[in-house]
Formats: structure tokens, sequence, C-alpha cells
């Protein structure tokens, strides 16, 4: 796989250029004592196209969430370029980003901190209206009304304060002022992960009706399996900074190619393995290395069961499987066991 | 019954354990908006309903003791005190409140501006804050005043100065950690310019706190106007203004003549009082409101 082309041999049946297209990025944190550095995202490239959701999940640390914020362009990057819709996010200035901000939005994990406390959930809806476009005020309160309409709120909310709503409630007003311009990419960064499951399954099913409505591209920063096979088209597993498996959704689910993705899908709440009985058959032992002191081969060596001599040495490339699945693994294609059923 | 009972208790202790948090708060709006209200009417109507002009010496009539004619007595030229103390909150509080809020915008507009970039000039803007805030407040507004002239408008400017730095520390420390919220980061994503976002998101989260802050420096402008005039460096004779009164009354206490100095006294610590105590009061209930209590 070349650089040039990250990703996009992985997906079959897709026409004209992606949404999104990512290239070769690095994000290092500088560290206060001496001259380390620690690598947060290490040299990841993947595509997205239009109407597509692409999932990128791994453990806390993996770099998924920084990725995502690199997309979104709120912090600097260290290397790589960032394409959308035609245009490198990575050279332009602060100001000459504003006006494109229009198209990328973005959904938080902490849906009652990425609302303003102090603002009404109607002018908390509108802000982005008055960035973005000339509106008279008739045709914003319209706009702002049919937002919170899509997403389920009941209009009485317009003059409520964010602490007073749901957690619900709060997710569902901040879709609203990502949907209201009508973006062509969303971020969703753990969209999920603080509502309660009954709850996480309204705000999925809703995020996916909109995909359905609009056309909207989502890159999806998740750790949870379950949702993520819910709603994503295509999954990128990150482990230390770096993608080590990528690929179609269901292939990846079925035959999971890398060891640190069997062993992430084997801990995956599963009621009806877990009534079987079954025990995870793959399981790394060991913590994970330091992103600080990265080993010189594969990063998974000093914790994969299936580990062989040279994994200690070469660091693997992503390579291709088929053309919609890619992996990190030395070993042969198709080696690992299939995976269990009931996943 | 003795299974519910454990359960219920903490319930039933919970308000009551509120109360008189609640009871304070309220206890110390209502006293401290009593004194800081009586002031500003007075700053407003005080001079018209002075029994006496407030600055008509009278020289058949001084040191007169309190009386039910002169309720206060009279000065050393023979002038009502009285009158003149409910006549000088024009001056001490114009002067108080014109500093405070000229501090409070100027202040806020910097602390701002520093607590959102963080770059080198921002840390010069903290520099010389430090370095305005290691001197005395009193002897520097004295000396500023004396060295630029003593019209009233230079002792505004002056206080006000003098207490900018506060304000800038104070929004720049509160902005660092605010800044942290995702609330900003959405607001960067939408696209909003980062001077809005200071203005629109980051400022009004801080209100209560500003709000407190002003009430502390409405106290503290009071007491450094009277102060100047108290030293000869604020407004002059024979204009109505408490700090002023206290310093020509002071040289009669010697000889048993207290109230030209007393009565301004006391009228100045209660105003102060009554600001610093309404500040505190209004700060805690926006606080608690702010907690969804």
């Amino acid at each position: 796989m070349t650089p040039a082309d990250p990703g996009g041999s992985g997906v079959a049946g897709r026409e004209g250029e992606p949404l999104l297209r990512v290239e070769r990025l690095v994000k290092h944190y500088a560290l206060r004592r001496g001259k380390k550095v620690l690598t947060a995202v290490n040299d990841v490239s993947f595509a997205l196209w239009p109407g597509e959701t692409l999932a990128l999940v791994g453990e806390s640390g993996s770099g998924k969430t920084t990725i995502g914020r690199c997309v979104l362009r709120t912090i600097p990057i260290t290397a790589g370029d960032i394409w959308f819709d035609g245009r490198n996010l990575t050279r332009l200035s602060a100001r000459e980003l504003r006006p494109l901000r229009v198209g990328i939005q973005a959904v938080f994990q902490d849906p009652l901190d990425s609302l303003n406390p102090r603002m009404r959930v109607g002018a908390i809806v509108e802000e982005p209206l008055l960035e973005h476009f000339r509106l008279t005020s008739n045709e914003r309160s319209e706009q702002v009304a049919q937002a919170l309409e899509r997403v389920g709120m009941a209009p009485d909310l317009l003059h409520a304060f964010p602490a007073r709503l749901t957690p619900s409630q709060q997710q569902r007003v901040a879709i609203a002022r990502s949907i209201v311009c009508r973006p062509k990419l969303m971020v969703l960064d753990e969209p999920t992960s603080s509502l309660d499951p009954l709850t996480r399954s309204e705000i999925l099913e809703l995020l996916t009706d909109v995909q359905r409505e609009t056309g909207i591209s989502y890159l999806l920063i998740s750790h949870d399996l379950v949702s993520v096979r819910h709603i994503a088209h295509r999954i990128a597993v990150m482990y230390l900074g770096e993608i080590v498996e990528q690929g179609a959704i269901d292939t990846v689910y079925e035959t999971p190619s890398f060891p640190y993705t069997r062993a992430l899908l084997e801990l995956a709440p599963s009621i009806e393995r877990r009534m079987a009985g079954q025990e995870p058959e793959v399981q790394l032992t060991g913590e994970i290395p330091s992103p600080i002191d990265l080993p010189p081969g594969c990063y998974l060596a000093s914790r994969c069961p299936f580990v062989l001599d040279e994994c200690n040495d070469r660091h693997p490339d992503l390579e291709p499987l088929d053309p919609s699945h890619h992996s990190r693994c030395l070993r042969e294609t198709g080696w690992l066991p299939p995976i269990a059923p009931g996943t | 019954m003795a299974a519910i009972d454990p359960v219920e208790r903490p319930d039933a202790a919970e308000p009551a354990s509120r109360a008189p948090d609640a009871g304070g708060v309220n206890a110390a709006v209502v006293i401290g908006g009593f004194l800081a209200f009586g002031s500003i009417l007075l700053a407003v109507f005080g001079p018209l309903i002075a029994p006496y002009p407030p600055m008509d010496a009278n020289p058949g009539q001084q040191l007169l003791a309190p009386s039910g004619t002169h309720w206060f007595g009279t000065d050393d030229v023979g002038m009502d005190v009285f009158s003149r103390v409910i006549a000088a909150p024009r001056i001490d509080l114009g002067i108080a409140l014109s500093a405070t809020v000229l501090a409070l915008v100027i202040g806020t507009a910097i602390g701002g501006i520093a607590g959102y970039f963080r770059t080198w000039w921002s840390e010069a803007i903290m520099r010389i804050s430090d370095l305005i805030q290691s001197f005395p407040v009193f002897i520097l507004a004295m000396v500023l005043v004396t060295i630029t002239g003593q019209e009233i408008w230079i002792v505004v400017v002056v206080i006000a100065f003098v207490n900018v730095p506060l304000y800038v520390r104070l929004i720049r420390a509160e902005l660092l950690s605010l800044r942290e919220r995702t609330f900003v980061e959405a607001a960067i994503v939408l696209g909003v310019p980062p001077l809005r976002i200071i203005r629109r998101h980051l400022i009004p989260n801080v209100l209560g706190i500003i709000i407190n802050q002003a009430s502390i420096t409405m106290g503290v402008a009071m007491l450094l106007t009277a102060g100047l005039s108290f030293v000869g460096a604020g407004v002059r004779v024979p204009t109505p203004e408490w700090g002023l009164m206290i310093a020509t009354g002071a040289s009669s206490i010697v000889t048993g003549q207290w109230w030209p100095s007393v009565f301004p006294g006391i009228a100045l610590s209660l105003s102060v009082f009554g600001f610093a105590l309404f500040g505190d009061g209004v700060a805690r209930m926006l606080g608690s409101r702010e907690r969804g209590a």
C-alpha cells in the first residue's frame, strides 16, 4: 500500500474522490523532561467517502481521539496532510479555516460539558447559523426549530439551560447544533459512551437516520464495539497511535486478522457467549508499551500470544489481505483460527 | 418501620442542612443591599434633601454640637455636618463607581485576552500586572494623583488603574481552566472567532466572580477616594467628601468636637461594608444557581 492511496484500495465500489483523506498523519507531544516525545498518532492514513461511517476503535491512549482533534484542526499537527473536500486543511491558517468549518462538525463525549452552561438551547443551536450564514432572525428561528424537531426535542425546551436537560436531551442539542448548518462530515468522539444503554441506542438510531437523510459522513471514534457494529461501514483498529487493522465492518468482525483486534472483539460483551460459558480464546498478557519508548518491532510483540521471533525486530506494514481488508500482522493471512460464533 | 427510617432520614436532613446556608446568603444580600442601595439613593438625592446647603460656610456657627437644628452639629467653618454627610455619596460613590466600572471593563478585556491566548505577549501582560501590583496600592495612587493633578477624573483613572491588575489576574486564572472545557472546543469547531469566544462563551461564565470582585473594588475604591482626600491628594475643600471631612474634622477631635469627623467615618464604614456584603451574597447566589440548586 502506498501512502498516496491510503485505505482507498480497501474499499470496493466507492466512486469519485473521498470526502476526507488523511495522509501520513503524525502527532507528537513534546515532554517537559528531556527531549523525549510522546507519539500519539504515528503515520496514520485513511479515507472517508460521502455517506459513509468509518469507526476508529482502540483503547484509551491509542490515539483515536487525537486523530479526531487533528481532523477538526483544534490542535496543531506534527506532520501529514488532511484533505477535506479538495482542500488541504493543514496548509490553512486559523482565519482561512474558519469559513470551511461549516462543513466539518463534531459531537463530543460529555454532552453537558460541550454546551455553554450560560446559553439557552435556542441560542446554542442558533450560533453556527450566526457565524456562517446571513439570515434574518425569522429564518434562523425556523432553522433552529427544524433542527430541534429533527433530533426529537420538544419546542418548549427552546429556552431551557443545558443543566436542566437530561443527558439524552443534552446530546440531542449537541447534535442539533452540529446538523443545523448541514455539514458534510461529522466527527463523533465517543458520542454515546457517557449515556445509559437505552439512550445510547436512541442516539445511535438518530445518527443513522440523519445519515440516511442527508448523506453525511461520520468519523466515529469509539471503544464500544457493539455500537460500532450497528452504525459503521468500515472500521480501523488503533493500537499505540497506528492503525493495525482496517476493513469493511463485517469482514473485520468476522475474520479479524490482527491478534489485537481478535482480543478486543472477544472482550466485547456478548451475552450469548457468556451464557455458553466460553472463555475468550485470544487473551493479551502484560502491559501496553509506553508511547514514549516505542519498541522497534511490532508494537504488540510483547503481549501477543502468537509472537514470532521476527516480530521483535521488524515493524510490520499495513498489508492488504484482500482489497477491502488490511492488517499489520507478519503472520500468514488466515493463520488465526476463525472467531467463535456468537459475537 | 425500622427498615424505612434510615432511608428517609437523609432526605429529611438535607433541606435542614441547606437552610442555614441559604438564610445566611439572603441575610447578606438583604443587609448589604439595604446599605448599598441606601448609599446609592443618597448619591442621587442626598444634595437635594440636605437641610442646609452642604458647601455654605456659616462664620457665626462654628463647631456647634449635634442638636435639633444641626443633627450632626457643624464643622470648623460652620457647615452643617448632616447635610455634608448625605451629600458626600454623590462624590464618593461617583468616583468609586466610575473607577470600578473602568477597572472592570479594561481588566476583564485584558484578562480575557491574556487567558485565552497563550503567547509571549500574554505572559508579558501578566508580568506588567505583577509589577503594578508589587507597589502598595495607596502609595501608588497617591504618587500618581500628585504627579498628574488633583482633578476628579484623574482620581477616577488612577483608582481604576491600580485595580486593573486584579481583574486581569482573576479573569485570566478563571479562563485558563474554563477554556479547557468542551464547549470552548465546540465553539472553535463551529468556527467562532477567538474574540467572540471570549465574549460570548468565556466571560459570561465568570460573571459571578466579576460581580463579586466589583463589589470588593467598590469598597476599596471608596476607601481610596476617602484616603486620598484625607492626605490631601484627592478632592479639595469645600467639596462634601467623607475622607476630606474626616481629615478637616480630625483637628477638632483633640478639643472635644468629635462630630465633624466621626459621622462621616461611620457613613463611610457602613457604605463600604454594605457593598462588600452585597457583592459576596450575590456571588454566592449566582454560584449556587449555576450548580443547579
